[in-house]
């Protein structure tokens, strides 16, 4: 497998009121050519800036990525990049959907504008080849009567049909990396699955890699092949989908998969992590889940590193060394 | 749209019939009347006076004096002026093509001026340029419009002689000019006017354009538009801008009464032939069918004016027209 995105020591801050917010702190991950790798977490765990991170777009000069940090695609550093490089990378090589398709379309210009935009900014088309291809990523995406949906404008799509459009506009220049940051969160459940569906095939069809980001471990488990879980700013574990679901390294992961309502399960009430994510200007010193975690003890005022915790994955935890401390 | 505008027109009658009603009333309210002054004049005598009064009609009580000018202004007739000899109709013909020319000037600068700094400030807040000319748009907007009327009038007119100082053109050489000459006679005495009352709401529309701006940036989809790889010229022209405009012309139409209100004294300084001038002096001679005919084509032009602006509101932003 080649590696197509390498992210180290990924830090991100923002200044805020109350001190300087280390929103992320020291990520590092990897993403292969073709593979889909979720990045989970609760709100404020920090995977939507590192998601806009990869790509530049936090807002500055409040937020800022540190220096140190690196991004690393297809060989170049993204974090280095002038901004003209920086633009040809973007939309082109990886694009990206937002969670809220609503306010992320532009509500004064038509659907088919905002999709031949993309391909205009990259390619040498004119404005009638981008129309074409605006149609045909319609279609791709299968929004019905593509031809006269061109002229719509976004309030008069339903919230799935908006998140298509996101999508069309997103593929159309076949980028090699995909990132989808809840793409499905603010849509109806039946909604929720045509668009995991559709994002799995158009992912196969085009074979790029997508980074999935999402906070619902069901959605995760379903279209990943590894998953990285994040917490206060760091990733805590990763692990390839099948083996982490099947026994987490992390009391958090482990917590986060117990958390998760059951249909299936006996009738008790759904456990929760006590307690909550502490604010990204706080973080606890030693290991940063450990005032929540239940097995925590004086090791935990020290942080651990990423621990090799079987083939292929990692946990930031003490237990990985000493697993005779997990109780039952 | 055109069921839209209908109604809208019916409301704007309304409006109108109001705003003449409350003039009405109040002008007859103020003190004296316009044979006050004759009836100070030691050699007439109140007899006379008298007479003239009742031949005008104003000894009669204030209801059916209302009731009878109702009834002429539906049809059309807008009575005599009582200090100008001749038909209030024929002073607001002359009077109203150089206040139109002076508010479209007026409003051509205003949001020429206005839109362009505010934008620029908005794309680059708390910048250096930006901080400067805030400190110029919080100037103009807390500056009187008749002192910076006075001030252009001293500086452009009287020190340096760039710009004729009153009237709309040149009374000796304008009848002797070539068509184009005329033109350019009557632009060169529509610059400092115009500029007064333009730089005066530039500096509101730009406070307003720059925080418009600021929101309009703070979007998702100007997010979305730099994560396309787009040119932040297009980001911020073509997705920030766009968003940001629709408010701007919303403003405008209700700009529209604050600019006319701006003509009454803009007129005066500049001794500009227009309708402000005219209610103006008639307010002070107590000429009531020229103030109230006044008020009336104020009235009309502010509902038109406003119609304008939300009929423009409602062509920029797609959200308004019914889904097709």
């Amino acid at each position: 497998m080649t590696m197509l995105l390498a992210v180290r020591d990924l830090t991100t801050t923002f200044e805020t009121a109350d001190g300087v917010a280390r929103a992320v702190d020291g990520v590092s991950f990897d993403l292969a050519e073709g593979e889909t790798l979720a990045l989970v977490g609760e709100s404020g765990s920090g995977k939507t800036v590192t998601a806009l991170s990869i790509l530049r777009l936090i807002p500055e000069p409040a937020g800022r990525i540190a220096p140190g940090s690196r991004i690393e695609f297809a060989g170049r550093d993204l974090l280095s990049l002038s901004p003209r490089e920086l633009r040809e990378v973007r939309g082109a090589e990886i694009a990206m959907i937002f969670q809220e398709p609503m306010t992320s379309l532009n509500p004064v210009l038509t659907v088919g504008t905002q999709i031949a935009e993309t391909v205009l900014a990259h390619e040498a088309a004119s404005k009638r080849e981008a129309r074409e291809r605006a149609l045909d990523m319609l279609r791709l995406v299968g929004i019905a009567d593509a031809e006269s949906r061109l002229k719509s404008y976004p309030h008069e799509l339903s919230g799935g049909m908006r998140q298509r459009v996101m999508i069309a506009i997103a593929l159309v220049c076949r980028p090699r990396i995909l990132i989808a940051d809840e793409p499905t969160t603010a849509l109806d459940v039946t909604i929720q699955a045509q668009i995991l569906d559709l994002l799995t095939d158009l992912k196969r069809r085009l074979g790029m890699a997508m980074i999935l980001i999402t906070h619902n471990l069901g959605i995760a488990a379903g279209i990943a092949d590894r998953v990285a879980v994040m917490y206060g700013g760091r990733i805590v574990e990763v692990a390839p989908t099948v083996d982490l679901y099947r026994e987490p390294a992390h009391p958090y992961t482990d917590g986060l998969l117990r958390a998760a309502p059951r249909l299936d399960g006996p009738d008790r009430p759904t456990p929760s992590i006590p307690g909550s994510v502490p604010p990204a200007t706080d973080w606890p010193s030693g290991c940063r889940f450990h005032p929540r975690c239940q097995y925590a003890w004086e090791r935990c005022q020290s942080e651990p590193p990423l621990l090799e915790a079987g083939p292929a994955r990692t946990a930031r935890c003490w237990l990985v060394d000493e697993p005779a401390r997990r109780k039952p | 749209m055109v069921r839209y505008v209908m109604g809208r027109l019916a409301q704007g009658v309304v409006v109108v019939f109001v705003v003449v009603t409350l003039t009405f009333i109040l002008i007859h309210a103020a003190p004296g009347d316009p044979l006050t002054s004759l009836a100070n004049e030691p050699n007439v005598r109140p007899e006379v006076v008298e007479q003239m009064r009742r031949n005008l009609g104003l000894d009669r009580p204030l209801h059916v004096q209302y009731v009878r000018y109702l009834g002429r202004m539906l049809r059309g007739d807008l009575g005599v002026s009582l200090t100008q000899h001749r038909s209030v109709a024929a002073a607001i013909r002359d009077a109203i093509p150089n206040t139109i020319l002076l508010a479209l000037a007026a409003l051509l600068i205003d949001f020429g001026i206005g839109v362009s700094a505010g934008a620029f400030q908005g794309a680059h807040p708390r910048s250096r340029r930006d901080r400067t000319l805030t400190a110029v748009t919080i100037t103009l907007y807390s500056i009187p419009v008749f002192w910076l009327g006075m001030v252009l009038l001293f500086l452009f007119g009287e020190q340096l002689y760039w710009f004729p100082v009153a009237g709309v053109t040149d009374p000796v050489t304008y009848p002797f000019r070539s068509g184009l000459g005329k033109v350019a006679d009557r632009l060169h005495h529509l610059v400092l006017p115009a500029l007064t009352l333009g730089l005066a709401g530039a500096g509101y529309t730009a406070r307003q354009q720059r925080a418009a701006m600021i929101e309009a940036i703070g979007q998702d989809f100007v997010r979305t538009a730099r994560a396309k790889g787009l040119r932040e010229r297009l980001v911020v022209g073509r997705h920030a801008l766009r968003n940001a405009l629709l408010p701007t012309i919303a403003l405008a139409g209700l700009a529209f009464p604050a600019l006319l209100s701006g003509t009454v004294l803009v007129e005066t300084v500049f001794s500009w032939p227009g309708l402000g001038r005219l209610a103006a002096d008639a307010i002070g001679r107590r000429d009531y069918p020229i103030v109230t005919g006044a008020a009336l084509v104020a009235a009309v032009l502010v509902v038109l004016g406003n119609l304008a602006a939300d009929v423009a509101t409602r062509i920029a932003d797609p959200r308004t027209k019914p889904a097709s």
